[in-house]
């Protein structure tokens, strides 16, 4: 094995310490390489392509949705995606993935939601899967602007509505299961976005599957 | 029809209606600190200065200190010296531009600070809780807000339970941070209180979220999985984030490895 290589990885690891999305970019960068497989162009040879169809549910069961102090439970929200899958070894297989939750539009206000997805699964039945990895989620909420009047206290006030597009980035751990039967499937999958205790914060996405395999 | 039906139950509720306090858009840098006004007595409002101050910060913690996809830190300032007794019966002006803003209105400050306040113009009626907004401005910079608590005799804020008085602070820091009331009954920014208060609502998310959105930069170095305002308070969480972050990557690597031996094999 060429030290060379080792040292590679080992200043490459050292130097991504604090960035994990540039880690994750990292370990994409090395699966593209023909040093760990037998390809020359391994975008070429992915085994399989995904299509998934499912709903996304934003910070299930932590917000207020009820004035009487409901939290916010199951609701549609549809997303799509689609990924590619490399088969890394017959139980590991690397899956880069792009979702995107249909914009949601609301008094006047869109969000769109797109979720870059770095996964890896493992296969620990013939059918049942465990996937682990990072994503970088893109929130991004726009208006036209405007003004409104709104109750303020016993009288009524002038609001205004959001008048250009801003955007928030947030990386998160995914973890979640997904069970397959020949070219159909199923998933779930959290996105956690923070581990405290107190407050543990994710979205989830439930989802089916269509896959085609490369011959 | 039962498809319909169905559907249109389980179709998405999700909805957002935030309004904002200036058509700018206008917000603090994303780090901010809460002060409370040494002159401040709060004898009507049923708890001291320092416990308001804490109230105040368990508002911050509990409601938006906790949005992941907002660059946020609201962290607490102490006690705001002064001697003016206008921040305690002044009119609060909310335009630093404005004329009226001088003579008889609560002076301008930086940063976010709390008043016990007894104006009869903003506390005409016993329910009137609390005022606040944005008062100093650069630009599309929000410099400093003020929240005025209802310190007049007889006031309904003294009647709170000590978690609805933490949202009616949390209620009154969103305004200080730039939002608006919104027309979603079941969110913070809404203009009235309930007692069934414990989180905030995706309408209160997507605001903060639009008025502190989180850079690029600040997601990939991992600020925004713990948050960093509660400082070290938490950062045996942060190393486990880090941790398993490292693990994923470690295994990878070791694989990698494991691969290539075993193909020069």
């Amino acid at each position: 094995m060429n030290p060379l290589f080792i040292f590679r990885v080992y200043f490459a690891h050292r130097f991504f310490y604090h960035s994990s999305m540039l880690k994750m970019f990292l370990i994409f960068c090395l699966l593209s390489t023909k040093f760990c497989f037998a390809w020359d162009n391994p975008l070429a040879k992915f085994s399989q392509v995904d299509i998934q169809l499912g709903t996304w549910l934003e910070r299930y069961s932590q917000l207020q949705s009820t004035r009487n102090g409901e939290k916010n439970g199951f609701e549609l929200t549809p997303f799509v995606s689609a990924g590619l899958l490399y088969n890394m070894s017959p139980k590991w297989k690397f899956r880069p993935e792009a979702l995107y939750v249909i914009r949601q539009s609301s008094d006047q206000i869109d969000k769109d939601i797109f979720c870059f997805q770095l996964d890896f699964t493992y296969k620990f039945t013939q059918k049942w899967s465990f996937i682990l990895g990072s994503s970088l989620l893109v929130q991004s909420i726009s208006s036209n602007g405007g003004e409104e009047k709104i109750n303020n206290g016993n009288t009524t006030e002038s609001f205004y509505l959001p008048n250009e597009r801003r955007t928030s980035y947030i990386q998160t751990l995914d973890l979640g299961f997904e069970w397959r039967e020949k070219n159909y499937g199923a998933k779930f999958q959290s996105y956690i976005y923070r581990l405290d205790e107190n407050f543990p914060q994710y979205s989830l996405a439930l989802g089916l599957l269509y896959s085609w395999e490369k011959k | 029809m039962k498809t319909l039906i169905f559907t249109s139950i389980f179709f998405s509720l999700n909805s957002f209606a935030f309004r904002l306090n200036t058509n700018i858009g206008a917000a603090f840098d994303n780090e901010v600190k809460i002060f409370i006004t040494s002159n401040s007595d709060c004898s009507e409002t049923g708890v001291d200065q320092d416990e308001l101050l804490d109230i105040a910060m368990q508002g911050a913690r509990d409601y938006w200190n906790n949005v992941p996809s907002a660059d946020l830190s609201l962290k607490r300032g102490g006690i705001y010296e002064t001697a003016d007794n206008l921040f305690l019966t002044g009119e609060l002006c909310v335009n630093d531009t404005d004329s009226s803003c001088s003579g008889s209105t609560v002076p301008l400050v930086n940063e976010i600070v709390i008043a016990c306040n007894n104006n009869a113009t903003h506390f005409s009626s016993n329910n009137i809780l609390a005022v606040s907004s944005p008062v100093k401005f650069s630009g599309k910079e929000i410099k400093g807000s003020i929240i005025l608590i209802n310190n007049s005799s007889g006031t309904d804020f003294a009647e709170l339970s000590r978690d609805e008085k933490v949202s009616v602070l949390a209620h009154e820091i969103g305004h200080a941070l730039g939002l608006g009331h919104t027309k979603k009954d079941e969110a913070l920014m809404y203009y009235k209180t309930t007692e069934h208060r414990f989180a905030l609502s995706q309408d209160d998310v997507d605001g903060i979220t639009y008025l502190y959105p989180r850079g690029a930069v600040d997601a990939i170095s991992c600020d925004g999985i713990i948050p960093s305002a509660f400082g070290s308070e938490y950062s045996n969480t942060r190393s486990l984030y880090h941790s398993l972050l490292n693990l994923i990557f470690g295994l990878i690597i070791g694989l990698f490895i494991f691969k290539t031996v075993h193909k020069e094999k």
